[in-house]
This record gives C-alpha cells, structure tokens and sequence, in this order.
C-alpha cells in the first residue's frame, strides 16, 4: 500500500516541441514531498540535454537520463519503467508542468486506494482571449474532469491518460507495460485503459493532481490528433472486436451530413482533391473566427475533425471496400460479453448497491417488484458497474420508468415505499426505456 | 385586481386557502423541500380557494421539474456537486440610489440569512442625500461605499473592486433574499467553468394594475428547471434567457477574464438598462459557463403605477438593444444585428400586432409601444452614452 514514504519514479518522456527539462525538474523539486522518497528518469529519444553541472546538483533527487532511441513516447516510458527503482510510477511528458501538490496527491490516492490507477487532470487555460478551438477543448476538458469528479461515474477506457498516470512498478509489469504497437493518441492511451479495465483494476481521479499545458494547440495539433485516433481506432477495433460499434470507424456507413460524406468520399477515392479542399476549408474555419460567426465555425470544425478521423483510417485500410470488409469480418464478434444479473429495487437501495459491489456485473435488468425499471446494457471498454453506479443511473437515464414503476407499485399493489410518496401522479404511459450507455 | 402572493410547502399543503379577503387572485409558490418546483394562478373566491379547485390546478401546475426534484430526494442525489465541495465564501452586494425604504427591507432580509461568514456591501451610487449612509450605520455587518460616478454598472464595477471574497452576489435594493438565497447560489460554483449564477425571482406583492402586468410580461420568471448554459458557439447574444441582474453573482476575476461591467450601460445612463444582459453574453461568448438555479430564490417589489411601468418598459427596449449595438461595435460581432433584427421584428411589432387585434393573452398596446420606442432609441442611446463614458475619462 503505497503510503507518504513510498519510493515514486516519476518518468518523464520528451520530445523536440515543449518545456526545457530543465523547467520541469525545477517544479517537481519544488514539490512538497520528500526527495529521497522520489527518483526522476528522463528519456530523451537520444535527443542531447545539455543542463550544467551546477544545476544538476541543485535537484534533491537522483536524475538519470535515459538516451536510447525508440519509436515513440510509449516506448520510451517502456524503457525508462525498466530502470525505475520506485513502488510507484508517475508518468508524465515534457508538454506539461507539475503544479504544487501533484506527486504528493498522487501518492495520497493510492494510500486510500491500493491496488488502482491513479490520474489527474490539467489546469483549465485562463488565459483572457483564446482562440475558438483553445475555447472548445478547455469546455470538452472542463465536462469530462466535471464528470469524473462526480460520485458514481463509471470509467471508461477513454479515460485513461498516458500523462498524469501513476501505478505501481508491479501492476505495470503484471500488464505488460505500454504496448508500442498501438501507441497514445495524444496523452490518452486507450490501450492500457482497456487492459487496466479488463484485468479489473479500479481507475481513480485525483482531482488535486494538476499538470499545466504549456505547449500551443492549434488546429495543426489537432489534425494530427485527430488523424492519430483514426490509425488507433483500426488497430483497437482488430484487437477488441466488441467495440467496434462504440468506435466512430463503425459508423462510416451510417448517414452523416452532406459536406462529410462528400469529404469521406474524397478521403478514399481522390485523397489529393480532398487534401486540398480541406486546406480551403481550413481556411474557411479562420474566417468563421474572424467574423465571430460560432455555429458555423463549430459547424465546419466538426466536418474536419471528421475528414482528419478518416484520413486516419486510410493510413491503414486503404479504400472504402477494405474497410468494409474490415468491419464486416467483426461481426462474428458482437455478441455482449459479461455477465448479467436481476435486481429488484423494492429491497431497497443499499441492498441493491451491495449487490453491485459484491457481484460486478457486466449489465442488470433492474425492476421494482413486477414492474420494470430498464436494463443496463453492456458497455464494452467500461468498469465492471458497481453500487455507486446505480444511483445516478436511476435519477437521470432512467427516471421517468423509475418514477412510473415506484407509482405503479403502490397504485396497482398497495404496497406502500419506505420513503414519502407523491399523492398525485401526473405521469406518461410508456414502455420499457432501456438505458443507453454507449453516449 | 390585487393576487395575493402564497408561499407553500407540497408536504404541508393545507384542505383549502382562506385569509384571502380582499385579492381578486392568488399566486402560488409551490416548493418541495424548499426548492421551488412551481407556481399558479388561481382565482379567489369570497376569500379562499377550495382544496378541490387547489388540488386540480397543482395536477396541472407540476411539471417534470417536480418529480425530478423529488426522485432526486428519493434516491438521495445531488448532480451538481461532489461530497467533498466546499462552498466558497461570499460578498453580497446592492446597489442602490436614495431608496432607503426598500433598501432597509433588504437589509432585514439579509440580516435573516445563515451566517455562512459573507461580507455585505452596499455602494451607494451618487446619493442626493446621507439617508443611505445613515441607514446602513444602524446595521453593524453591513459595509458602505460610495461610488460618485453614476450609473448601475459603475457601482457594480465598484462592488467588484470592493469585494473581499471571490464571488459577488448582487442583488437589487428593491429585492428581498429567501432564506437559503445565498447557500444556492454559491454551491454552483463547484464547476470552475462558471463564471455566473443567477437565481429566480417572484414577485414580492401585486397590488396594483402595474404590477399585474409586469408579471404577466414575465418579468424575471425563467422557469423551474436547473439550467446549465454554455453557448459560445450557438449564440450567446440571446442572454436574456440566463437571469436577470436582479439576482446574480459572479466570481471576481471576471473582471480580468472577461472585464468590467460596461459604464456606457444600464440604470443612470442614456442606455437605462441592458447591462446585467451584456455582461452575461461576454461571459458565454469568452467560453465561459452561466447557471441558473431556481433555488436561489428572491423576491422583487415590482413598480406600482402604470407610469412606472410604461417608464420601465420603455428602458428595456433601450437597454436591449443598446447592449446589441455595444457588441457590434466593440466587439465587432456582426451577429448583433440579426438578433436585434429578429427582436425588434418577432418580438415587438408581432406582439404589437396581436395587441392591436385584441387579442385575449396580449400585453397592452401602450406598453408594447412604449418597449418598441425604446428599442428604436436604443442605438442612439447607446452612443451617446459612449460618448459621455468617452469625455468623462
């Protein structure tokens, strides 16, 4: 159990965009934790790091710098776990500064926590004038730290960072490290995330645990990523067949609007023709910004994030009858997994909750005494549901047949609830509505 | 036509309202477990309204907000916030001008508030008189400023400045706060991307034509539901649907984030209002959160003669279209122009026609006119304000 004297490798992968080395070693020295207690292993991918001798002797930690070359940042943190000597392993980029209290709130999570995952979240950009993309990634990044902080979110693999992520030297080693052959799309590996939720190992959000993005995000940045996640996606969807309808690549037949399809054609078909309308789309986008017109601007932004997406995908399956074929061998594949359980609410909720967290199903058919509540599908890539799931659940996706059913339950039975019931019910009749846990 | 104003609790609902002497109508807060979840109108009958004729309309009156709020008590969850949230520390503060009556009415409200240690502020902007000074010299808690330069929103710059906490609720002098005002509004701040909250307000008493109308006109009413708005890329212009600066707050750095309440705007200038509207709408535009909660209930003096409220109507046209024509032409946000067109259009002279045709639900004639002249001077208003801003630096 790692406690506030455990030994942490914190390992920090570079490349030629970001901070001096030289920045970050100077805040993690400046970090509240004992320097004896924390080692820091670079890997430079053979790039030269020239700090003086003088600085150096500075840091209260052991820094060692790690100059073989490798493909990219996976294996690099690959190489550079071999040599830690820590309980504990940190990883982090050179994107990014650790703000105060990062390794101790790191280090803290896994005391209350043994045995998990542990990561943080980015600072929120609050800069006064950011440019409409800085805008939507910091609202996209404000949702999903806002929603990881609530109790009872249900992680997903999605949610998994390669940067900001510590775990112990041993759960690394049992999983088999970052595999190189399908490489973080960004700072998410979602990878691992699958292997961390299939081998069972709890995921937890230390919302203390803050870095700070230093490195510009421009819509160059974004293409890449975007182009990245399509690349991933293919070889995700190989390697895990049950989540191919989760993933966008399931959904290129499916119908989309006009400008998108048109360029998802040109992606396949006449990739030069779409390059260049892309680069006058882009082009387009600025001027959207310019003029302050937003919904078109989102509008358009979208359509490219959405032509980059399949210019990813063409990287690996080279026409539309490939990647047709490509899905339709999956097929065989997508029968839900996992196991199923019945729970009926009228026992009450914590009984319900205990039984979550006893059995870990895969997906529940909840009703309240003869009458159904809704069923929680499988949801492949997401944490096994347990008790702290349930609430939420009942109180947004499935509310109105909840309230229908508890209704019912005393109308129909007589039978009266444990907790004050609305005397007057003005309620829709409805069927069944099943969860939907895949949005 | 007075409506006397109820205040009910679902779970304490009484057999039938009595005590109604002398109100033609009542208006009727329904809260459960003291959220507001609902309101109706219900006529009174020789001084009450029979539980059976109460009962019918409360099968009409609630909505989903109801048994959402209730299944929510039921399954004993919150979605805004985490266990471990902490609700910041506040300053409250009013703005206000020689209105001493009212003003003391909201100091005895604030004072009836949980000490959750907030700091309350009044700046008094450009007073005729000490009345104000004096007034607030009798309530040992309460802080006083004077802000010289008139104008709404040179006072509200003023509270900013002034401010010892982080977060700034403003409230009217003509207002008085619920209970539990303040508690709801701050715990909303646990989602760092909000930059403001606004709560509800109900009338604090209709007693007279004027105020009758105003309320039919919808006043400050947005609804029951928790609403979260986040529209930088849909149009954050419409801002009207957010609050009302009769009930608001922000955290302090807005002033660095998004920057000051404009002088050139609101109560005291040639543009008489719009400023709380504009403010909002940089808010949403700079990518920023705006929420509006229900539970953060007040409740509002509204204006008594008809003179008053023709006046008042009048300044909303002005001020709404003035804020509009503050974003073209600072901000050089052309979509200003659509909106305002698609308001002076669909709001006013639509309005305008259905009044003249007589139809039953239409607001008066002369008060959509009064709005539709104010809204015509709009533009002018705004550059003269501007101007005056201009000379007085």
């Amino acid at each position: 159990m790692a406690t506030i004297k455990s030994m942490i490798s914190i390992i920090i992968t570079t490349n030629t965009v970001g901070l001096e080395i030289g920045q970050i070693l100077k805040a993690l020295s400046e970090q509240a934790y004992n320097p004896l207690q924390m080692e820091v292993i670079v890997a430079t991918n053979a790039a030269p790091v020239q700090l003086p001798e003088e600085q150096m002797r500075q840091y209260p930690f052991d820094v060692r710098f790690i100059d073989q070359v490798y493909q990219n940042s996976d294996e690099g943190r690959n190489l550079a776990a071999a040599q830690a000597q820590g309980d504990l392993l940190l990883f982090l980029n050179n994107e990014v500064a650790p703000q105060p209290g990062l390794i101790r709130a790191h280090v803290e999570a896994h005391g209350r926590n043994p045995g998990g995952a542990v990561f943080g979240a980015e600072t929120l950009n609050w800069s006064k004038s950011l440019s409409y993309l800085a805008m939507w990634v910091r609202l996209e990044q404000g949702r999903r730290t806002q929603a990881m902080r609530q109790a009872g979110y249900r992680f997903t693999y999605r949610d998994v960072p390669a940067n900001n992520l510590s775990l112990s030297a041993n759960l690394f080693s049992r999983l088999g490290g970052f595999d190189p052959g399908c490489p973080s799309v960004g700072d998410q590996n979602f990878d691992l995330g699958l292997r961390l939720i299939t081998a069972g190992v709890p995921l937890y959000f230390a919302e203390n645990a803050l870095v700070e993005r230093r490195t510009l995000f421009d819509t160059e940045a974004w293409s890449r990523l975007q182009e990245q996640a399509g690349c991933i996606d293919v070889i995700l969807a190989g390697r895990y067949p049950e989540l191919q309808p989760h993933l966008k690549l399931g959904s290129y037949f499916r119908p989309t609007w006009r400008a998108s399809r048109i360029l998802r054609f040109l992606v396949f078909s006449q990739p030069r023709i779409g390059q260049w309308m892309a680069a006058r789309l882009l082009q387009r986008l600025r001027l959207y910004e310019r003029r302050k017109m937003r919904w078109r601007w989102r509008w358009l932004f979208d359509t490219l994030t959405d032509y980059w997406y399949w210019r990813g995908v063409k990287a690996t399956l080279n026409s539309e009858q490939e990647l047709a074929s490509f899905l339709a061998e999956n097929l065989d594949w997508l029968e839900p997994t996992g196991r199923e359980i019945e729970l009926d609410l009228i026992y009450g909720l914590d009984a319900a909750e205990q039984r979550l967290n006893d059995e870990r199903p895969a997906s529940v058919r909840l009703t309240y005494g003869q009458h159904p509540v809704g069923h929680i599908t499988f949801q492949p890539g997401a944490e096994s549901l347990r008790g702290e799931h349930l609430r939420p659940l009942l109180a947004t996706n499935l509310a109105m047949p909840f309230l229908q059913a508890l209704t019912l339950n005393e109308v129909l039975c007589g039978n009266k609830l444990a907790n004050q019931t609305p005397s007057i019910f003005n309620g829709r009749q409805q069927g069944v509505i099943y969860a939907d846990q895949g949005s | 036509m007075a409506t006397a104003i109820v205040d009910l609790e679902y779970d304490q609902l009484p057999s039938e309202l009595a005590g109604l002497t002398g109100y033609d109508y009542a208006l009727i807060l329904i809260r459960l477990r003291r959220r507001p979840v609902g309101h109706m109108r219900l006529p009174v009958i020789n001084g009450r309204i029979s539980g059976r004729a109460f009962r019918t309309a409360l099968l009409e009156a609630v909505d989903w907000t109801f048994w959402e709020v209730w299944l929510h008590y039921y399954l004993d969850w919150e979605e805004r916030f985490t266990d471990a949230y902490n609700p910041p520390t506040a300053t409250v503060a009013t703005c206000t001008r020689d209105r001493t009556d009212d003003l003391e009415c909201l100091l005895n409200g604030l004072m009836q508030m949980p000490d959750d240690g907030q700091e309350i502020l009044v700046v008094d902007n450009c007073p005729a008189t000490d009345a104000t000074q004096r007034l607030v010299e009798r309530y040992p808690r309460v802080r006083y400023v004077k802000e010289p330069v008139p104008g709404l929103n040179n006072a509200r710059n003023r509270a900013l400045k002034e401010a010892r906490h982080d977060i700034v609720a403003f409230i009217d002098d003509d207002a008085v706060p619920d209970s539990n005002w303040l508690r709801n509004l701050l715990c909303n701040y646990e989602d760092p991307l909000v930059m403001c909250v606004n709560g509800l307000t109900m009338p604090k008493e209709i007693e007279t034509r004027a105020q009758e109308w105003f309320e039919r006109y919808g006043a400050f009413q947005r609804g029951f539901q928790r609403r979260v708005f986040e529209k930088v890329f849909a149009n954050p212009l419409d801002a009207g649907v957010c609050g009302a600066g009769v009930n608001m707050s922000f955290r302090r750095c807005v002033l660095d984030l998004v920057g000051p309440f404009d002088p050139a705007l609101d109560t005291g200038t040639p543009t008489r209002s719009g400023g709380d509207n504009e403010m909002f709408s940089r808010v949403l535009a700079a990518g920023y959160r705006v929420v509006y909660d229900p539970a953060a209930l007040s409740w509002h003096r509204h204006r008594r003669t008809w003179d008053e409220l023709r006046q008042l109507l009048y300044n909303y046209g002005v001020g709404v279209v003035a804020a509009w024509v503050r974003t073209l032409v600072e901000e050089q946000d052309t979509n200003a122009l659509s909106i305002m067109w698609n308001w002076i259009y669909t709001k006013q002279l639509r309005e305008l026609f259905y009044a003249l045709r007589g139809q039953p639900s239409s607001l008066p004639a002369e008060l959509l006119l009064a709005q539709l002249r104010g809204s015509l001077a709009g533009p002018w208003a705004y550059l003269r304000a501007r101007q005056q801003v201009t000379q007085s630096e």
